[in-house]
């Protein structure tokens, strides 16, 4: 404070006043710069103090931080100092010796920091899946597991030595519990939490523990609700694809949480969710009971797998929470699409988004799929003024009847891609009618030409039932567009519902698989039908591939 | 002076004087985005000039223009996600300054911002690029420089980019 002195005289100047020139000598103070330097700039990164280039420093990763150690003198220790978080992550190691090589590194970097508290830690990688010739290799692997486990241990002991606030174990990247000789990492009781860092240690940091997210590792029900409990300042929780959560209560006084994801659990069976401050929810799984006991203020909602479904087709179920909620992001499997009624009709009973602002789906699909049924949803969101569509293509059997005389070759590519997007996108059951088809059968052909028939007139009919005009909606945004006959009409119907359009836009960056899917030159023709029909003020916008 | 700014119906406002001498005058409402200044407000020394002998005039008109368009009533989160997308694309020396501004002036979005965007300019590029990008200059001799690699290698593992962008 010793720079304001009080001044009598008060000039008042128009803020663009005429720069003057700048002299370089008495800018800047150097007396708060570190004493190892000898670079005096006048202006440049050298005439920070170190404060601030720690600052800077939290903003990397711990590895990128620490390579700045060559940079000169001044900066050789500076990083063991980053106060903000400490991240490692690596998706490259599915292989043992990559693992082992990152996790090394890890224990090796963790060792190194001086710091007396980091705000995060986060660390992901993938959990190698190895699969050992049985009797020969087993005690090794169990060995080498256990030294594996055993670090794992050493940073959740490191995280609550540094009194985290926000803490990620992530080992998303791999195969969801592997199936060979290795068990995912898992934390099955409390009494294995306790004994990590200690008892003390580890309620301390959980009072002022502000975040948690868990992904692919086995953690249950017990685990779960004893962190709940002990973490009054809780505000997020994430906890993905746990195969050993059955059941889990979130309740207690949780009066921070704001923020919670549960997704691809799939063992899990019930859950009750009491919390009066949650604001954003993301439910990923199977259809369970409606979890929510008291959300006043739950208004952002992300729901996937057969939830999503049940969402769709049995709206009563799901109304006592529709109401509140202003953005809403729908993650329709295949699975769901092929409950779609054959005739294209709609569900007899409507979600009630009468708040809903912000509407995402993220729909997997096959070309050849209908997609006008989901323009409903828009229906019954008469506040509606963002839709995102976001679009994962499967190929479908048009392009099979199309090709004929490369029947068998594409079967067989047909039946690969299908496999990989299977994996892909979660689906558990065959996709489409042809896939298990390695020879074309008598009456296939016919049988394809049927089912697109159908498709068609179900589409029209879905087209029919939704024919309306919304007030509200001014931006629709169509991701993954190829060009199919799927997503043009669902372009242009969109175009007929939207009245109140001021921008529609058209991005054909999809999925990577998807990209040999695309059809650049029905693209190019679709665009031109939109910008006809586009109404009067709106402007269309194109983005991606497609368009060079 | 405190009696004063507590009313809501009028609008107060405050001079600022750039270490060159400019004097730029701004809304209270927006000026007390800086911690610094809304003290010196509560302390009672806003109705005169306040002298900021830290921040020049270039570095001062940028940091009034990110309160301008950070003060809560004036703009939309897209506005100011695209301000701020820009704001980040300014000469490194000039963030540097603003950093340094920000952080005398105690305006944390600003300085996390600032921090963050050089941090973007540390990220992926080997350490020769960062030298030059930041006119740092290596007071090591090249056996310190391998024996230090060798006490971290993990850090300088991956693909490194050359480029000063």
């Amino acid at each position: 404070m010793d720079d304001v002195m009080p001044f009598s005289i008060k000039r008042k100047r128009d803020l663009l006043i005429k720069k003057k020139k700048r002299k370089t000598d008495d800018v800047m103070p150097l007396n708060r710069c570190s004493k190892r330097q000898k670079n005096l700039f006048k202006c440049g990164i050298d005439n920070l103090p170190d404060e601030l280039l720690i600052a800077i420093l939290s903003c990397l990763t711990f590895q990128e931080a620490a390579r700045t150690c060559i940079l000169s003198q001044r900066w050789r220790y500076l990083w063991k100092y980053t106060t903000c978080s400490i991240q490692f992550y690596n998706e490259g190691t599915l292989e043992f010796e990559a693992a082992e090589k990152f996790i090394n590194s890890v224990n090796e970097g963790l060792k190194l920091h001086q710091g007396e508290s980091i705000e995060q830690f986060k660390v992901g990688f993938v959990y190698p899946s190895i699969s050992y010739r049985p009797n020969k290799d087993t005690e090794f692997a169990i060995e080498r597991q256990s030294k594996v486990n055993h670090d794992i241990d050493g940073w959740i002991n490191f995280a609550m030595e540094k009194q985290v606030k926000v803490f990620e174990l992530n080992m998303a990247a791999g195969p969801l519990d592997s199936t060979g000789l290795w068990r995912n990492y898992s934390i099955p009781h409390v009494q294995k939490l306790l004994s990590i860092s200690g008892e003390v240690k580890l309620l301390k940091t959980l009072t002022t523990l502000k975040s948690f997210r868990f992904v692919n590792i086995r953690i249950t029900q017990e685990v779960v609700e004893f962190l709940l409990s002990h973490c009054p300042l809780l505000e997020q929780v994430y906890i993905s694809a746990s195969k050993s959560l059955k059941r889990l209560k979130v309740a207690g006084s949780l009066t921070k949480l704001r923020s919670m994801e549960i997704s691809n659990c799939d063992s899990l069976k019930t859950m009750k969710v009491h919390a009066p401050g949650l604001v954003s929810f993301t439910y990923i799984g199977r259809d369970i009971k409606v979890p929510f006991k008291k959300v006043p203020l739950l208004s952002e909602l992300t729901i996937g797998g057969d939830y999503a479904g049940s969402f769709i087709f049995d709206a009563h179920k799901h109304s006592s929470y529709c109401r509140n909620l202003k953005k809403l992001k729908l993650k329709v499997s295949r699975k769901v699409v092929a409950d779609i009624s054959p005739i294209g009709e709609l569900p007899s009973e409507h979600p009630q988004l009468y708040n809903l602002k912000e509407l995402e789906l993220d729909i997997t699909i096959e070309e050849d799929d209908g997609l006008c049924f989901f323009t409903f949803l828009t229906k019954c969101s008469p506040q509606l003024s963002r839709l995102t569509i976001k679009l994962l293509f499967l190929p479908g059997p048009e392009r099979c009847i199309d090709e004929y005389t490369e029947w068998n070759l594409l079967i067989k590519e047909v039946t690969k891609q299908r496999l990989m997007f299977s994996e892909l996108s979660g689906c558990d059951r065959p996709l489409g009618s042809i896939s298990p088809l390695r020879e074309v059968q008598p009456g296939v052909i016919e049988a394809l030409r049927q089912y697109l028939t159908e498709a068609r007139a179900a589409d029209r009919n879905a087209q029919e039932a939704t024919k309306f005009c919304h007030k509200r909606l001014e931006v629709v945004k169509l991701v993954g567009f190829i060009g199919c006959s799927s997503d043009c009409n669902l372009a242009l119907h969109l175009l007929r519902i939207a009245r109140s359009l001021t921008k529609m836009i058209i991005d054909t960056e999809g999925h990577p698989k998807c990209a040999s899917l695309m059809n650049k030159k029905a693209i190019r023709v679709c665009v031109e039908q939109l910008k006809a029909n586009l109404p009067p003020g709106a402007e269309l916008s194109t983005h991606g591939p497609g368009f060079t | 002076m405190a009696e004063a700014s507590s009313s809501i119906t009028e609008k107060f406002f405050l001079t600022l004087k750039s270490s060159d001498g400019d004097e730029f005058v701004l809304e209270e409402s927006i000026a007390i985005q800086s911690i610094t200044i809304k003290n010196m407000v509560e302390d009672g020394c806003s109705s005169s000039v306040i002298p900021l002998s830290k921040v020049d005039t270039e570095t001062l008109i940028k940091v009034i223009e990110y309160m301008k368009m950070h003060s809560s009533t004036s703009s939309n989160e897209e506005e100011i996600e695209n301000f701020d997308k820009k704001f980040v694309s300014n000469s490194i020396n000039t963030i540097l300054n603003i950093l340094e501004a920000a952080n005398f002036l105690d305006i944390n979005n600003l300085l996390e911002l600032c921090a963050e965007a050089v941090a973007n300019r540390i990220k992926n590029k080997t350490p020769e690029a960062v030298r030059k990008i930041f006119n740092i200059t290596s007071d090591f001799t090249p056996e310190e420089e391998a024996e230090i690699r060798n006490e971290t290698p993990w850090a300088f593992e991956g693909n490194l980019d050359h480029s000063l962008d």
